[in-house]
């Protein structure tokens, strides 16, 4: 009787075997010791092979890989980047709110109102007072000043503004996370 | 123990992908170990295997948003780690491979016939014998050549098909079978005792 392969075996254990083969090898090895020897030694191989021990890893990787991922603090030209499409943003809001070319100043003004009344529950009562007079008056304030005319823009060119805010915010933000990610995927040394 | 711990993997990996750094490093709390030991014993390496482990983690990060949080982690990171090794090895030139290995060859053919004992140590001294000869099987693991290694690892310890063997070493399923046959036959000959 000839003996199985070293190559069987492996793929005995292996278990690629198609279902007759394996049922083939499982009547050869239930006939034959030295087989069935020889593939105890095997499957000791491969049961040391699979050992799950996982190896000690002799430092904590989690503070350098935060540190790698951590968002790093904005710096002067982030802020300047920042600044500079609030700034935008506050003018073309301002703009559109003045003249009363957008209904909203009403829903500001009561917002306004709601706020400086709880500046007067916190006995902040100057403050309060203050701000309540400046919401009631906002609405008409705006009415009387019309940005547009302040500025001396026509609409055309305010719509002009507003696509140069537009583009800035976009392209401002496309910097900023560029930085952000380029930040995230430095590494660190150990 | 913070509240991260009591998190599951589906929850720490969607709070890590709304940006929460934290919740990301209890994941690297719990996995470093085993994406350690994976690149370590494919690097044989372990300041390599640790700077692995870290670029792992960090490539992770960067492509959590390509991640569903409803599988589980671990194979995920696994994978990052093992083609991150490959990649390495690749680049070092561990490709080369030793065509037949004669001393594997005459130890197989010794090997037919082997006859296992039964074991009658007392269990502290089993144990013990057990720690040691894990030792030994890794050293003789790690002395392989590098195709082999790899092959074994990623068979034995991962437990990869022998398609997604070819797979991740670009290499056919003929060469798969091979280098695992020439790898046990050369690890039965350096391990004849230990089994």
């Amino acid at each position: 009787m000839s003996h199985l392969t070293s190559a069987t075996l492996d793929a005995y254990l292996d278990d690629v075997l198609s279902a007759a083969e394996r049922a083939a090898v499982a009547t050869h090895l239930a006939e034959c010791a030295a087989c069935r020897a020889e593939l105890a030694v095997q499957a000791a191989l491969f049961t040391a092979l699979a050992d799950p021990t996982l190896d000690e890893i002799s430092i904590d990787l989690r503070p350098a890989i935060l540190a790698a991922i951590a968002p790093a603090p904005l710096g002067r030209r982030d802020w300047a980047l920042i600044g500079a499409q609030a700034a935008l943003v506050a003018v073309l809001a301002l703009w559109l709110l003045s003249a009363g070319r957008l209904p909203f100043t009403g829903v500001v003004s009561n917002r306004l109102a709601r706020a400086a009344d709880w500046f007067a529950l916190e006995r902040l009562l100057a403050v309060g007072d203050q701000l309540r007079a400046g919401a009631v008056a906002l609405p008409e304030t705006l009415r009387t000043l019309d940005l547009g005319v302040v500025v001396g823009l026509t609409p055309l060119q305010w719509v002009g503004v507003g696509g140069l805010a537009a583009v800035l915010w976009l392209v401002g933000n496309r910097v900023l996370l560029r930085d952000v990610s380029a930040r995230m995927q430095q590494e660190v040394r150990l | 123990m913070d509240h991260w711990s009591a998190l599951t993997e589906s929850e720490l990996a969607t709070a890590a992908r709304m940006g929460r750094t934290d919740a990301f490093g209890a994941l690297v709390q719990r996995h470093q170990a085993y994406v350690f030991t994976i690149a370590n014993r494919l690097m044989h390496d372990r300041q390599e295997a640790l700077d692995l482990t870290q670029e792992a983690f960090l490539r992770a990060y960067s492509a959590l948003n390509s991640f569903d949080p409803r599988r589980p982690f671990g194979p995920w990171i696994a994978r990052i780690v093992t083609n991150l090794a490959l990649n390495r090895l690749a680049v070092r030139g561990g490709r080369s491979v030793p065509l037949r290995d004669e001393s594997a060859e005459a130890a197989e053919d010794a090997s037919v016939g082997a006859v296992v004992l039964p074991d009658e140590r007392t269990e502290p001294e089993r144990l013990y014998l057990r720690s040691e000869q894990q030792d030994r099987v890794r050293a003789a693991v790690a002395a392989l050549p590098a195709p082999y290694r790899t092959a074994i690892v990623l068979r034995h310890f991962q437990e990869y098909s022998y398609e997604e063997i070819a797979a991740a070493l670009a290499i056919p399923l003929s060469d798969v079978k091979s280098h695992l046959f020439r790898a046990r036959r050369m690890l039965r000959a350096r391990l004849e005792e230990e089994l």
